[in-house]
């Protein structure tokens, strides 16, 4: 679906996105991660076909960016980082505006209005002006203006910024119906638990440059040498902080009552070895399971580490 | 279907509650012109001589002005704003990406931007007719008028569009921009005293052989100019990232602008209309300076253009060639040539002997290649060095005008043909011996070539890192 070769961007001196190659199929959902100025938004710029590339090569469906970007248009929805759309028009005849812009068919703009809205759970706000609405929702609008037309793919720039937690929660609803639909997305977001739960595959960029590109899950298990464990007893915390801290190798990172958050090393043996010793130590176990690596983490333990 | 961005601006535009308050804005200027017209003026004492057509003639003046007000200031601001507007308000990506045709973004934002502004300046047309029927005006100049009218805003208003288009502009805000510049020229209104003289209708111009009223003659050539206005407009809107002029269009552009000029200035080419004649190749030069501009590549359209010359695998020596042929210079000279021809074909007129004509021509080229040359050194080296514009601006305006300055000085009494300014003056005076002997035209040759060197080289520096720099892409896949 996008096929993306040795990338290219450069502005006077500085070089935004430094020789990125990756691909993305057709229903999988692409999370970008990176620190601010990693180049995610002018990749993301690049494959709407908004900016030119210094070098390299975008193929969106079997069209190439640089020659038949008019075309392409049409089958991309683009949501920028930080965008505003008209004002003085309400939320019904800004969506009927981006409807025939698209060539949506007269007799079916209403139908899909009104399947868009209720997608977006702004049905109760069509008739009010884009300039009465709050943030979260000219966010959940935008996402609609790109709904209403079907793209093939969706290009997300920080979807979630500046909402409050309701509002994110809100449009995290939104992203994941889009991805159990089957879309293809490319997102990208600071707040990256919004990510983890609906990424299939991540790209972990900075200054410009690939240091990651994986399925969530490969990324998380490559990075960590450590395993992170929550185990909740029955009784007996007491019992069980002491039991914890004589295991070899068991770090206890938080405590909450009966449970317990622990760091271990990633070997199979040592952790069946913890939990038969728990038990053997007269503990009754209601919970031991992995705790999985939050992207944070993730992001953060492969920028300091410089991995390319 | 209707242009969905007509209906847009539709929607923003014409709510009941604006369309009141227009209404009733516009309604209570008429009432006040009538009232001042019909009851002050009529009402005071008046001189015996004065008729009531006089009193009508009085009010279509001020609603031509009115109308200038309303459809070429105000709608030539609104289309001029359009895109500034977007950008500003951050919704310009949304623009850009909508699949609508070019024709479907220039109609869209030429009408339905100034959808309040031509129902009011319809509206305005039927009264300037009421008005210059009862004011006795034939009906010829009434049509005049209008033609006019409307030719201008049409040339207008696509002209602001024009100007307003940069897709790359990392201008973020609306405040500032072109299409306010053209739009405060048009404050300076000599137009404005067109409309007030009979001479619209009385004067005919001569074109060629032919003559034509001056009221139908001249709306046809603003409209021509109009139809390339929008041409640009077009391409910009369906080629975001090449030149404003593709090169056959600017060859085009420069053979119909000098066919239009000849006809005007036909009646001049006799011998003692040496001023004319002059005239008429000097306003050449300046439109093929602007084509010339209108022609050229920037820098990341100069990478991609030397990527497909070195992928078509040609060897070093013809991939630079061909880069020169292509480059902006290429082009300039190119465009030269055709303006070139039609110098000396015209200057024969001008019974000078042909070694002069072509020492003219090849001396004005060095000027225009010099100024051009500046401009590509820009284009060049601007990612390098930021401040180099400045640089370059000053050097230009030296070339200007320290050989003018410099005649307060220096006793070479030859020396302001050395300013592009001091040649051009000279050329009108067809008693001037300095610029007629074959010896100070052929130094003043030899010096421009000397200046002209200085930025080829650095030119020639510059497509060769381009090449460079191509070439090192291209490797690293």
């Amino acid at each position: 679906m996008v096929e993306v070769q040795s990338l290219r961007k450069e502005y006077d001196s500085l070089v935004a996105v430094r020789d990125i190659s990756f691909s993305v199929a057709a229903g999988e959902v692409l999370g970008l991660i990176g620190p601010n100025g990693a180049g995610k938004t002018t990749l993301l710029k690049m494959l709407a076909t908004l900016l030119p590339p210094t070098a390299g090569e975008i193929i969106i469906s079997g069209l190439n960016t640089a020659h038949d970007y008019l075309a392409l248009r049409e089958k991309i929805g683009f949501l920028p980082d930080f965008f505003n759309l008209y004002d003085d028009l309400t939320i019904e005849e800004c969506l009927t505006f981006f409807a025939q812009a698209y060539r949506i068919k007269e007799q079916e703009i209403e139908r899909n209005i009104y399947e868009t809205l209720n997608y977006v759970d702004l049905q109760t706000k069509r008739s009010d002006y884009i300039r009465n609405l709050s943030r979260g929702m000219v966010q959940r609008l935008g996402l609609a203006t790109l709904l209403v037309h079907k793209p093939e793919i969706f290009l997300l720039d920080e979807p979630a910024s500046g909402l409050d937690p309701r509002a994110r929660a809100e449009l995290r609803q939104v992203l994941k119906k889009l991805s159990t639909a089957g879309k293809t997305i490319i997102i990208s977001s600071h707040v990256l638990a919004d990510l983890a739960d609906i990424c299939s595959h991540i790209i972990i960029m900075d200054k410009g440059k690939l240091l990651r590109y994986a399925p969530v899950e490969q990324i998380t298990a490559q990075v960590s040498d450590r395993k992170k464990l929550r185990i909740t007893v029955l009784e007996n915390s007491g019992l069980a902080k002491k039991a914890l801290e004589n295991y070899d190798g068991v770090k206890i990172t938080a405590i909450q009552e009966k449970t317990f958050i622990v760091e271990i090393e990633n070997k199979a043996e040592k952790i069946a070895g913890l939990s038969s010793y728990l038990i053997l130590s007269g503990l009754q176990l209601l919970a031991f399971y992995e705790e999985k690596d939050n992207l944070e983490e993730v992001f953060l333990k492969i920028t300091a580490k410089g991995l390319d | 279907m209707v242009n969905p961005l007509i209906l847009r601006y539709k929607y923003s535009l014409l709510r009941p509650k604006d369309t009141v308050i227009y209404s009733a804005v516009y309604l209570g200027l008429i009432a006040v012109i009538l009232f001042f017209a019909y009851v002050v003026i009529w009402s005071s004492s008046i001189p015996q001589d004065m008729n009531i057509e006089e009193i009508h003639r009085g009010v279509y003046a001020v609603l031509v002005i009115m109308q200038v007000a309303i459809i070429l200031i105000w709608a030539s601001y609104n289309s001029g704003s359009a895109i500034p507007n977007e950008i500003q308000r951050k919704s310009y990506d949304f623009f850009r990406l909508l699949p609508l045709t070019p024709w479907q973004k220039t109609t869209g934002i030429l009408i339905g931007s100034n959808v309040i502004t031509y129902i009011l300046g319809a509206i305005n047309f039927i009264l300037l007719l009421v008005f210059g029927s009862l004011g006795q005006y034939n009906f010829e100049f009434q049509v005049a008028t209008i033609l006019l009218l409307i030719s201008l805003t049409l040339f207008l208003n696509s002209l602001t569009l024009l100007a307003s288009i940069n897709p790359d502009s990392k201008r973020k805000s609306g405040t500032q921009h072109p299409a306010k510049l053209i739009v405060l020229g048009l404050f300076i209104a000599p137009y404005l005293s067109f409309f007030f003289s009979s001479k619209i209708v009385t004067s005919k111009v001569t074109f060629f052989v032919f003559t034509y009223p001056a009221g139908y003659f001249w709306p046809l050539v603003i409209v021509y100019c109009a139809f390339w206005v929008l041409l640009g407009v077009l391409r910009r809107f369906k080629l975001e990232r090449v030149p404003l002029f593709s090169f056959p269009g600017a060859v085009l552009f420069l053979i119909g602008f000098e066919g239009i000029a000849a006809g005007l200035f036909w009646p001049f080419f006799r011998v003692e209309n040496y001023i004319g004649l002059y005239s008429y190749r000097v306003l050449s030069l300046v439109a093929l300076f602007l084509i010339s501009v209108g022609i050229l590549n920037n820098e990341s359209q100069y990478l991609e253009k030397s990527r497909r010359i070195l992928l078509a695998q040609y060897p070093t020596a013809n991939s630079l060639g061909r880069f020169l042929w292509r480059s902006n210079l290429g082009k300039s000279l190119k465009s030269f040539l055709i303006w070139a021809f039609f110098t000396m074909t015209f200057l024969l007129f001008a019974d000078n002997p042909v070694w002069y004509n072509a020492a003219v021509c090849a001396n004005l080229f060095l000027y225009y290649l010099f100024f051009i040359s500046l401009i590509e050194l820009n284009i060049l080296y601007r990612q390098q060095y930021r401040k180099v514009k400045i640089l370059l601006i000053f050097i230009g305006l030296t070339f200007l005008f320290v050989p003018l300055y410099s005649m307060i000085f220096i006793k070479f009494e030859n020396i302001y043909l050395y300013s592009l300014f001091g040649f051009i003056s000279a050329l009108f005076d067809q008693h001037n011996q300095a610029i007629h002997n074959i010896k100070v035209q052929g130094t003043i040759f030899l010096v421009n070539s000397g200046i002209c060197l200085v930025p080829l080289y650095f030119i020639y520096k510059g497509y060769n890192n381009i090449l460079a720099l191509a070439k090192e892409v291209i490797q690293s896949k």
